[in-house]
């Protein structure tokens, strides 16, 4: 091959795999943050979960290994092994998690597989299916006396306010 | 210019920019192909080999905090009880309790006034005890001894309700709950657990 040719491949490689880089960040989906309703000065009851009784709860629901990671803003990470094609990789899965009502709302914005993070459009529906699990369980949690009224998270964990609505 | 074999051969290839640029405009593609490539290829292998997710523990936080104020607790006092009572909440984990009842003795029905100062403790078995430190009835005159044995029959259903709610608790968060803490202020009892290892 002609010495021009060598170098104009070596070259356009190099613009390719920037190319590359960039086409990906253009595309690197974000957990939207969502619109908070503030804190309750005096609630009825405040429950506070961890981090860790969050994991553990969705360990046990799911039967599989679960880390969730929580972030202010509603925006929650979590982390477990997912099927695909006979593989088990460990994905993460961005979701937002928002009150709506008396109900907890989780939506799945992304999920990344090693270095590449797919927005949810690109993903199956069983995985975006997945992402409504976690809010289904915390409302499935607000016994029927009680309503709603804040739900903050931080990076420690997770915090309902709840009023007493009586039966 | 003629040759051997009767035919005009063609210069060799000469070294050109043009040739550059087809190299670049391939490069773009190979780039752009088998980056993409490489990076799904490594992205499944480094997702695959990735341990399964562990839980950090933080000690510093409690796994579980429940805090309720004490308007929310006599709503809830008065619905399982089924009769007014008065929940007062004191600092150093008491609470005092006040209910208007009556007495019928000879007869005669009497309005009387029941009131206990309960204290609140965790014991070494990780379950709430609450216990009676001093009972009061106002309206008739009764033995200190027959006003503690007032609350004799209610306390321990009391104890077993309370702990049942945290059997179900650990229930559903799907692990033993050990209780770190608890307290009462003026306005407010709250109860710190954290997950049993």
């Amino acid at each position: 091959m002609s010495r021009w040719g060598c170098t104009g491949l070596l070259v356009g490689s190099i613009i390719g795999v920037l190319l590359l880089m960039g086409l990906i960040q253009s595309i690197q989906p974000a957990i939207p943050a969502v619109a908070v309703q503030p804190a309750v000065a005096a609630p009825d009851l405040t429950l506070f979960l961890s981090e860790e009784s969050v994991s553990r709860s969705a360990s046990q629901m799911l039967a599989q290994p679960v880390t969730v990671n929580f972030e202010s803003g509603g925006q929650v990470i979590l982390t477990t092994p997912v099927s695909i094609a006979g593989l088990e990789p460990v994905v993460d899965l961005g979701l937002s998690l928002e009150q709506q009502g008396n109900q907890v709302v989780s939506r799945l914005h992304w999920a990344q597989l090693g270095w590449l993070r797919l927005p949810a459009r690109w993903l199956p529906p069983e995985l975006v299916e997945l992402g409504t699990l976690p809010g289904q369980q915390f409302s499935r949690q607000i016994p029927p006396q009680f309503n709603l009224i804040s739900l903050t998270t931080t990076a420690d964990g997770i915090t309902l306010q709840v009023d007493w609505i009586g039966q | 210019m003629g040759t051997e074999f009767g035919y005009n051969q063609s210069s060799p290839p000469s070294d050109s920019p043009g040739y550059g640029l087809l190299g670049c405009a391939g490069g773009i593609l190979v780039g752009l192909l088998g980056g993409g490539l490489l990076l799904v290829l490594a992205s499944l292998v480094v997702a695959v080999i990735a341990p399964a997710p562990t839980l950090a523990e933080t000690a510093s936080v409690p796994g579980l905090r429940l805090t309720m104020n004490e308007a929310s607790l006599n709503q809830f006092a008065q619905s399982t009880a089924g009769a007014p009572v008065q929940l007062d909440l004191l600092p150093g984990n008491q609470v005092n309790l006040t209910s208007d009842t009556s007495v019928t003795a000879f007869g005669v029905t009497l309005p009387v006034q029941v009131t206990g100062r309960f204290g609140l403790q965790i014991t070494p078995q990780s379950t709430v005890e609450v216990r009676l430190i001093q009972a009061d009835v106002s309206g008739v005159d009764l033995p200190p001894e027959t006003t503690a044995r007032m609350f004799d029959s209610q306390l321990p259903a009391l104890n077993q309700n309370l702990n049942q709610m945290l059997v179900e608790a650990s229930t559903v968060l799907g692990t033993p709950l050990t209780l770190t803490g608890l307290g009462t202020t003026d306005t407010e009892f709250w109860l710190e657990a954290r997950l049993a290892p």
